[in-house]
């Protein structure tokens, strides 16, 4: 496969990861504060 | 076809060596396989216009090989060693024939080969340092002077060792225009970059070829077939990103699902109390959600660990964000560090109802004080762009330096 059809492809993938991503909400960095995120079920007391 | 039946054959004046002649009666001197001695091959006695003695030297190509190169039947007939002025710069220049087409050169200097023919009807516009021709910029890489340091075979014209001419090379990748002047006459020609393996497949050449020092004049940039297609796809795709981002940007909703202000007390060694926000809905689809905290604090710091809380009591993720403020006089002048403010953004939380459970502790020396805790809903972020918009140019800007750094390579043979 030429590497111009290889880097168009990969150019597609981070596009359509991109508005995957700002579609869901995810985020990669969130600001000063310390994010945690918790395995589902952790039950709170 | 170039024969073998298209040659003569007669004995050298000065030595009585055999010497072939293949060009057909197109070409007027010939230089002695064996003495290089040169003759004059217009005379029908085979005057001797030049007599040298022992300096008989074989190219890399022999005489009288026979090749294809570029879909074009030639024989070697001629072989000329030149160097520069000086002489610490020598080239090795093989006079092709075919009965049909004429004559072409073939240029080899330091492994880098450049198929050469002339130009006779040059009339192209010249400035100081650029030549346009045929639709092309060339531009000026050197000047100087070629002296013939040796030749064997036959050429064209009356050559002897020592001609002079003046040298001016431009280049346009890969191909190269050359003027040569001497004080009667100005003779352009043209010549494109061969690689290599074009040379040794033209001529059958099993062994290896002289290896190429440093980058050629002429020589084409190794990713130059597919490097402005490269940037194209990265220029349009850095530019549907860009749109993307603004799109997202622009419809972020930044709801405000919660605001409070609450009151921060003293513990005095106490454990840090546990509070719960009012209930609110998280709407529509999934979305980053911010955690927002100010607080008034001067020269000390207040601390929120908070936990998401959804409707069926599961901790689904949490934050800690820190407000820390200092200010002071030193001998500088007035000071200050940190902010009355802190934020943190949850990824990916699902629509429904929420409470928040947060923790507050703070700086012991701090008395009691208001702090404001902001939820927002749908922030617009740039992470993810900034990530994939920096992949997306990392390969573009590769080539761009292995372009530039080929080119100055280049340049630095450059002397004009």
């Amino acid at each position: 496969m030429k590497a111009t059809n290889l880097y168009f492809i990969f150019c597609g993938v981070l596009t359509v990861w991109l508005v995957y991503a700002q579609y869901t909400g995810q985020i990669l960095w969130g600001g000063a504060g310390s994010v945690r995120r918790y395995a589902s079920g952790y039950q709170h007391k | 076809m170039v024969g073998e039946s298209q040659v003569k054959v007669f004995n050298c004046s000065a030595c009585g060596a055999p010497i072939t002649l293949r060009g057909l009666g197109q070409t007027s001197t010939v230089a002695c396989g064996a003495c290089a001695s040169i003759i004059d091959i217009s005379d029908e006695n085979y005057r001797i216009l030049y007599q040298y003695f022992n300096l008989v030297q074989e190219g890399f190509i022999p005489i009288g090989t026979r090749g294809t190169i570029r879909d074009t039947q030639v024989q070697v007939i001629g072989y000329m060693l030149r160097c520069d002025a000086s002489g610490e710069y020598q080239w090795e220049e093989y006079l092709l024939f075919n009965p049909y087409k004429g004559f072409s050169w073939l240029m080899n200097y330091q492994g880098h080969w450049t198929l050469i023919v002339t130009l006779p009807d040059m009339t192209a516009p010249i400035s100081e340092s650029s030549v346009q021709y045929d639709g092309r910029s060339y531009k000026l890489f050197l000047t100087g002077k070629a002296r013939v340091k040796y030749v064997l075979g036959e050429f064209y014209w009356q050559v002897k060792l020592g001609d002079q001419v003046s040298v001016a090379d431009y280049i346009s990748p890969p191909f190269i225009l050359s003027r040569e002047a001497t004080s009667d006459e100005t003779v352009w020609s043209l010549g494109e970059y061969l690689a290599p393996a074009e040379i040794a497949e033209a001529f059958q050449i099993k062994g290896p070829l002289p290896q190429r020092v440093g980058v050629g004049a002429a020589q084409p940039s190794p990713c130059q077939h597919y490097a402005q297609e490269i940037k194209l796809i990265g220029a349009f795709f850095a530019l549907l990103l860009i749109l993307v981002q603004l799109i997202f940007s622009g419809a972020a909703q930044s709801k405000i699902v919660l605001e409070r202000t609450y009151q921060y007390t003293p513990l005095h060694g106490a454990p840090a109390r546990t509070e719960v926000s009012d209930v609110f809905e998280l709407p529509a689809r999934s979305s980053n959600l911010e955690f927002a905290v100010s607080a008034p604090v001067i020269n000390g710091w207040l601390s929120l660990d908070a936990d998401l809380i959804n409707s069926e009591g599961q901790e689904l993720q949490g934050a800690e964000l820190e407000v820390a403020y200092y200010s002071g006089h030193d001998s500088d002048g007035n000071w200050s560090e940190g902010a009355q403010y802190s934020r943190a953004v949850l990824s990916e939380v699902p629509a429904g109802l929420y409470r928040l459970s947060f923790q507050t502790t703070a700086d012991p020396q701090l008395a009691a004080l208001p702090y404001r805790l902001v939820i927002t809903r749908d922030v617009p972020n740039w992470g993810y762009f900034a990530l994939t918009f920096l992949l997306i140019l990392v390969v573009p800007i590769a080539l761009w330096i292995r372009e530039a750094s080929f080119e100055s390579r280049r340049w630095q043979e450059s002397d004009p």
